[in-house]
């Protein structure tokens, strides 16, 4: 009796070994070859390959970075050579999830969020037009502090899900349960109009590439006309403390690059490289004094003026910078800066100009000076 | 009275090392002040940059707390273990750590609108809140539990209830909370502003001067409960006088500083190692200043990793083995038996 029953519970478990996990209607994938064909100038942390009958979007780590590779097919004639498991775009977007809430401002700007079924991170979205949106296409929460609810995502199971090029032995993972990733790191690009660039790769993939093209070269005329040369009086640090520390951002960062193209000089010139450079407290208060400008990305909720920075440390009041009210904010909880700001880099630029008095006539949308 | 010089010695001895740390860290640092200009300054002097003035006033000042919230955390371990009778007694098993816990993840995880209003300020005054909660039942419970060890493992579970509480207003919060919640949880003696400073002192010095009045029951009680009867005290009132002593003094250090693990358990093993005397009226002060010794030895050398280790970190990297060796003591103790 006791033998059945163990020989029972093997022959199941083999049963449930031999679970298909396959879709058993395969996509047909043909996607007509767009007339636009696609050219980058500045990003380098994608590129498109065109052939006859397939192109090729690869998108790849940058510089000293860990090394990630990722590529997606898209099929314009079966005839196309393959390799094995290769990532094919489906004939029909219907339905894509997002592991950061930077990848909205291109979704939005192709009138896509529509159809994004999960994102990572909703608590980060506070514009009501993008909530509305999601709300509309009944966006689910992907992630618990940042870790990904595999069920939440396997029933939403999306065309194509965006993520990080970080976890990747989680996102190999992904790919054996039959979620189709793609990389997308347009944050790593060291310059805004590269990492502006990306909406040349969503244009691609929502076959909407000369839209995608006059956009970006309409606000890359913009910006490039704004540009400024770096003018070593006018230096500036950035952000603001974790406990005993700030994390300063690299000076081959994106965000300093763009406050050097407004004509302001960074501090800490010297430290290169792509990670953030970690100082204590006391080295930033002694800088503090000499530096003429202090920008802030921060999270505060409120009108955040210069009263309420001074009453966080007591230091921050002989810092030149709060002495002379040349204290840029960007408040990250009330604007869209990890919206829109993504792809309006050169109203980005106008602000800090407009802050810094090298233009006028401007609403601010992004930065502002602290009152 | 040989055995008190040498307990006298030992006090003042560990004294001085308490004040050459504090010379230590108020030169050390790095803005590179001269430690005449550091006097200077201290003394009313102005400053040849105005951040200056800031920067030993946040010396001094992370100096003082350290002072006294080590000295604040040893007191409260050993009237703990003299209560428990178990010399792994701390701050924290009475679950007051976990109360002070939860008041500051009400205010930075769970958004309360007084981190705003208040800044840093919400952070004190909900974790005081969270650790008097937790302080009030336990008198209340303590009342009806006349078993030391019960009172202690009710404690204990006070805390994990606490702390589930916490984890969910955890898993409910943003990357920013979470990690602003988790730098407080590492623990740190600096960031107050000088009222604040002022609370500090003041609440530890006067809870700190209270236990002289319990030299005698805690002489007693270390005898047992019988015995400090026999002595002609009210066990109960002091039970309760302990117990409300160590919950002002732990929470008060857990609300400014944060959970801050191991001084409380260490120190009065060392002390008792070293010192020849069980009578309190010599270990407590002696706890106070082994405490301070070790707060500012910990601060000095978090500052002079330039922040990258965290206070708890070396709190428990000098704490943990001393806890360690005591359990192996107390076995060996039990197997000779």
């Amino acid at each position: 009796m006791e033998y059945s029953k163990i020989i029972t519970f093997i022959l199941l478990s083999f049963c449930w070994s031999c679970i298909n996990h396959q879709s058993k209607d395969p996509v047909t994938n043909q996607i007509p070859k767009s007339q636009n064909e696609v050219t980058i100038e500045l990003a380098e942390g994608f590129s498109i390959q065109y052939d006859l009958y397939a192109t090729k979007l690869i998108t790849n780590s940058i510089g000293s970075n860990s090394f990630f590779s990722d590529t997606l097919y898209i099929v314009h004639d079966l005839k196309a050579e393959l390799p094995a498991h290769a990532k094919i775009l489906p004939a029909e977007l219907n339905s894509i999830c997002s592991q950061s809430a930077t990848h909205l401002a291109f979704l939005n700007f192709f009138d896509e969020l529509g159809i994004l079924k999960g994102l990572c991170g909703k608590q980060y979205v506070h514009n009501s037009e993008y909530l509305n949106a999601m709300t509309k296409a009944g966006t689910k929460e992907l992630c618990l502090i940042e870790s990904l609810q595999l069920e939440t995502l396997l029933e939403v199971h999306p065309d194509l899900y965006f993520i990080y090029p970080f976890e990747s032995a989680e996102n190999e993972a992904l790919g054996s349960k039959g979620v189709k990733t793609f990389m997308i790191a347009e944050y790593l690009e060291l310059h805004p109009l590269a990492r502006l660039e990306w909406i040349k790769l969503f244009g691609v993939l929502f076959q909407q590439e000369s839209i995608a093209d006059d956009y970006y070269n309409l606000v890359k005329e913009d910006y490039l006309q704004l540009v400024q040369k770096p003018d070593s009086t006018k230096q500036f640090i950035m952000n603001l403390p974790f406990g005993d520390n700030w994390n300063c951002p690299s000076a081959n960062s994106l965000i300093v690059t763009m406050l050097e193209d407004a004509g302001l000089y960074y501090y800490f010139q010297n430290e290169k490289g792509t990670e953030n450079v970690t100082h204590p407290n006391e080295q930033i208060w002694e800088v503090g004094g000499l530096v003429d400008y202090w920008i802030i990305i921060a999270d505060r909720t409120g009108d955040f003026d210069l009263d309420q920075l001074k009453k966080e440390q007591s230091v921050y009041g002989s810092f030149k910078s709060v002495q002379q009210k040349q204290v840029i904010f960007c408040n990250s909880n009330t604007s869209d800066y990890f919206l829109d700001g993504v792809l309006e880099p050169h109203i980005m630029l106008k602000d800090i100009l407009f802050a810094t008095k090298q233009i006028e006539d401007h609403q601010p949308k992004y930065f502002h000076l602290l009152k | 009275m040989l055995k008190n010089s040498r307990d006298i010695l030992i006090l003042t001895g560990l004294s001085l090392g308490v004040f050459m740390l504090l010379v230590l860290n108020l030169s050390l640092g790095n803005a590179a002040i001269d430690f005449s200009e550091v006097l200077h300054i201290l003394f009313g002097g102005a400053a040849e940059y105005e951040s200056w003035s800031f920067i030993v006033e946040a010396r001094f000042s992370r100096s003082i707390i350290a002072i006294f919230g080590g000295g604040a955390l040893a007191v409260s371990g050993l009237i703990l273990q003299v209560f428990f009778r178990n010399p792994l007694a701390g701050p924290g098993v009475l679950g007051i750590s976990a109360g002070a816990s939860l008041g500051v993840a009400l205010v930075i995880l769970g958004g309360l609108s007084a981190s705003v209003t208040f800044g840093n300020a919400g952070i004190i005054v909900f974790g005081s809140l969270g650790a008097l909660s937790v302080l009030f039942m336990l008198l209340l419970i303590s009342k009806f539990v006349k078993n030391q060890v019960t009172l202690l493992v009710i404690g204990l579970m006070i805390g994990y209830f606490a702390s589930a509480f916490v984890s969910m207003l955890f898993l409910w919060s943003d990357q920013e909370a979470t990690r602003e919640f988790v730098i407080w949880g590492l623990g740190s003696f600096a960031g107050l502003d000088q009222s604040q400073l002022a609370i500090f002192i003041g609440l530890i010095a006067t809870f700190s001067l209270l236990t002289v009045f319990m030299i005698k029951g805690m002489n007693g009680m270390v005898l047992g409960e019988e015995y400090a009867r026999s002595l002609g005290l009210n066990v109960r009132r002091q039970k309760i006088l302990m117990i409300f002593i160590t919950s002002i003094l732990a929470a008060t250090v857990t609300a400014f500083c944060g959970p801050i693990s191991f001084i409380g358990i260490a120190v009065p093993q060392i002390i008792r190692l070293i010192v020849k005397s069980k009578n309190h009226f010599w270990l407590l002060p002696l706890c106070f200043v082994g405490g301070a010794f070790l707060g500012i030895l910990a601060d000095v050398i978090v500052r002079y990793s330039e922040n990258t280790l965290p206070l708890n970190t070396v709190t428990a990297l000098i704490g943990a083995p001393v806890i360690i060796w005591t359990i192996i003591k107390m076995n060996s103790r039990f197997v000779r038996m």
